[in-house]
């Protein structure tokens, strides 16, 4: 048991580090590099309780696809000159009291959460999944999402498609005056079309506009 | 005591995988170059040792004695860190990766999950690497790049559910092992072109070497760095060139399995079949990067997003009718 | 003792102390050998020999930004049919049909970013 807790508080101290980093640090791309580590770490975790399938997919999801998205819009803003408005300005008082606010929200919740699974452990029934040493988990988790929890299932997919008209809409801008390449005319191009024979005379030059 | 003990016997093991990988990355490099002048009726590097077999060690070598040059607007940190993720996700990504029935490192329930993952964090050490060096081309080789990769990592992923869907297991053991009768190349053939071009595309190999296209962008992510820096991007990425055929000799051509299972070819060893299948792999890589001319990068995009993408999600609803029409699905009851 | 299922994480996290390791090594082999004469010439960013014009940290197009969006979509759908696809020999008709509608729910999504020409790069 040693060495697993020697990893587990190994990769736990990682990702409380990182997590102040992630708020501490005053570039916002150090700040999106520790939230990657963070996501490492926690992903690592996931895997030291047996849950592989949600480590690799977190990831897969989070550092592979979630973070790429973060340095984008970071790096798209202007960085240097923002840097310091944010931690002078008014603009930095101003969010104070919602801070605050949505924290005191997040941590009653959790609370609530953690304190009804502490002493009320039979509050959340999680019989349907049955602990089975014969299957990976991810065999485990196929054989429910899909057919117990389909609603949830089909929600999600609701949800992606939001996200996806969304960020559509939101983004897209048609670009006026582009030339687009046709590969079907181009490739479907005669040579009658293309080249004309003219007989040039000597000295008389040709008129192309014709 | 026992774990002290645990520990060497991991080293030991890690050791005997790391350094044949570092010499065969050695090894491909030259052998990639040679291809490359064959096509073109050079002779390529032939000087240094046997046929020229120590150039990349001389190379190598000669990198260690080269300046390093960080320029000074670079983020210092971020710059030296570049390279060293890319590297240490190239070897990583070789922990899992089961050269015979026996001979695996780590043999993990959720084997290609994890190589998906890591070849999906291999953007980070280009981006990392063209953001920090706070140059124009080098941050613009670094954008195009991750969306390139970005782009054909979903087909890719999709492309692995294909195979997944006749396998019904993530271990990569029990991939290759599901190709006792037949190889999925037979019948996933089309899936199989498709997972060849996007590794082209996810490796940034020629004609999809867009994000380091020396005509337009210098070098692209690379055009700063300067001495070991500098090979480790090289070597890192040879290392994942290496890694993406030995993905699809396990997805594709059955692993380690022999060819036919009768008196002369089963007698040979299995990691002989594995490396056989990787390096004919590798040799269609420094072909296609002989013969082919460059892509634009909305040719390339269309090709990923309105191509390969569409195209593999209809096979996987095929695939999977066609099992489930014909009863022949992994686990059923 | 570790368990067997933990032992083949444990190998891969030394592999990645050692690979980690060896890069560093790689650099500071480089640091210790290599002559250092810097210059503000030598040290500036590339420009093909004269002063850069503007800033590299410049805004770049918001397409980019649209492939990640889609991206990070089209992920959480592969991550949905991993899963599926290994465990589609228990869950029969009804799971089949589940990811049929699934996929049919996320195709008019990708049609009407086709339509609508978000894929087109020009």
């Amino acid at each position: 048991m040693i060495a697993h807790s020697i990893f587990f508080y190994f990769f736990s101290i990682i990702a409380v580090f990182s997590a102040i980093m992630v708020i501490a640090s005053q570039n916002t791309v150090h700040s999106v590099f520790f939230l990657i580590l963070d996501f490492i770490s926690i992903s690592c975790l996931f895997i030291m309780i047996g849950a592989e399938f949600l480590g690799m997919i977190m990831l897969i999801v989070y550092v592979g696809a979630v973070a790429v998205l973060f340095l984008f819009v970071v790096m798209m803003l202007n960085v240097a000159q923002q840097k310091d408005e944010w931690f002078k300005g008014k603009f930095f008082t101003s969010h104070i009291p919602f801070g605050t606010l949505i924290s005191i929200i997040i941590f009653l919740e959790l609370i609530i959460v953690i304190g009804g699974w502490k002493y009320k452990p039979n509050l959340i029934e999680t019989s349907s999944i049955q602990i089975d040493n014969n299957f990976t988990n991810t065999h485990a988790l196929g054989n429910v999402i899909y057919t117990d929890y389909i609603h949830l299932f089909q929600l999600a997919g609701l949800i992606l498609l939001v996200a996806m008209i969304g960020a559509i809409v939101l983004t897209y801008r048609k670009r006026e005056g582009v030339k687009r390449q046709s590969y079907f005319r181009q490739v479907s191009r005669e040579k009658a079309e293309g080249v004309t024979l003219v007989d040039v005379k000597s000295n008389k030059g040709v008129n192309l506009n014709d | 005591m026992n774990y002290l003990f645990l520990l060497f016997n991991e080293i030991y093991k890690i050791l005997f995988l790391l350094i044949p990988i570092l010499v065969s990355v050695a090894l491909i490099v030259w052998f990639d170059r040679r291809v490359w002048a064959f096509v073109q009726k050079r002779r390529g590097p032939n000087v240094v040792g046997p046929f020229g077999l120590f150039q990349t060690v001389a190379d190598a070598l000669k990198y260690i004695f080269k300046e390093i040059i960080i320029p000074a607007s670079a983020n210092k940190i971020i710059f030296i860190l570049a390279p060293i993720v890319t590297m240490t996700l190239a070897l990583i990504a070789w922990a899992v990766i089961p050269f015979s029935e026996e001979l695996v490192l780590s043999n993990i329930n959720v084997g290609i999950l994890y190589l998906f993952a890591i070849s999906s964090l291999g953007v980070y050490g280009i981006i990392m690497g063209g953001w920090a060096s706070n140059s124009k081309y080098p941050f613009l080789g670094s954008i195009r790049s991750a969306a390139q990769m970005v782009s054909y990592e979903v087909s890719i992923g999709i492309i692995i559910v294909n195979v997944l869907l006749c396998v019904g297991s993530l271990n990569l053991k029990d991939i290759v092992l599901a190709q006792k009768n037949i190889w999925f190349i037979i019948p996933l053939f089309p899936m199989f072109v498709i997972f060849f071009i996007s590794a082209l595309a996810e490796t940034n190999r020629p004609p999809f070497d867009l994000p380091e296209a020396e005509s337009e962008l210098v070098a692209g992510y690379q055009t700063e760095y300067s001495g070991m820096m500098y090979a480790m991007f090289w070597l890192g990425e040879y290392a994942n060139i290496l890694l993406m055929c030995a993905m699809g000799s396990i997805l594709f051509l059955g692993g380690w399995l022999s060819p036919i299972n009768l008196y002369p070819f089963n007698l040979l060893p299995s990691p002989f079949w594995m490396i056989l299948k990787i390096l004919l792999l590798f040799f269609l890589f420094a072909l296609v990067k002989a013969i082919v001319p460059r892509y634009r990068f909305d040719q390339l995009m269309r090709l990923g997003w309105k191509v390969f993408l569409p195209f593999s999600l209809i096979w996987v609803i095929l695939t999977a009718s066609y099992l489930y029409y014909f009863g022949m699905l992994p686990n059923s009851t | 003792m570790l368990s067997e299922f933990l032992q083949n994480y444990f190998s891969i996290i030394i592999f990645l102390f050692i690979a980690m390791g060896l890069s560093v090594g790689f650099i500071f082999l480089n640091f210790l050998l290599s002559p250092k004469k810097p210059d503000p010439e030598k040290l500036s960013a590339f420009e093909s020999g004269f002063e850069a014009f503007g800033d590299s940290r410049m805004e770049f197009d918001v397409r980019f930004y649209l492939v990640a969006i889609l991206f990070i979509i089209f992920d959480l759908e592969i991550a949905f049919l991993f899963p599926w696809a290994i465990s589609l020999g228990k869950i029969g008709l009804l799971g089949f049909w589940s990811m049929m509608i699934f996929l049919f729910i996320l195709t008019i999504g990708f049609i009407y970013e086709w339509k609508k020409g978000a894929l087109d790069w020009d």
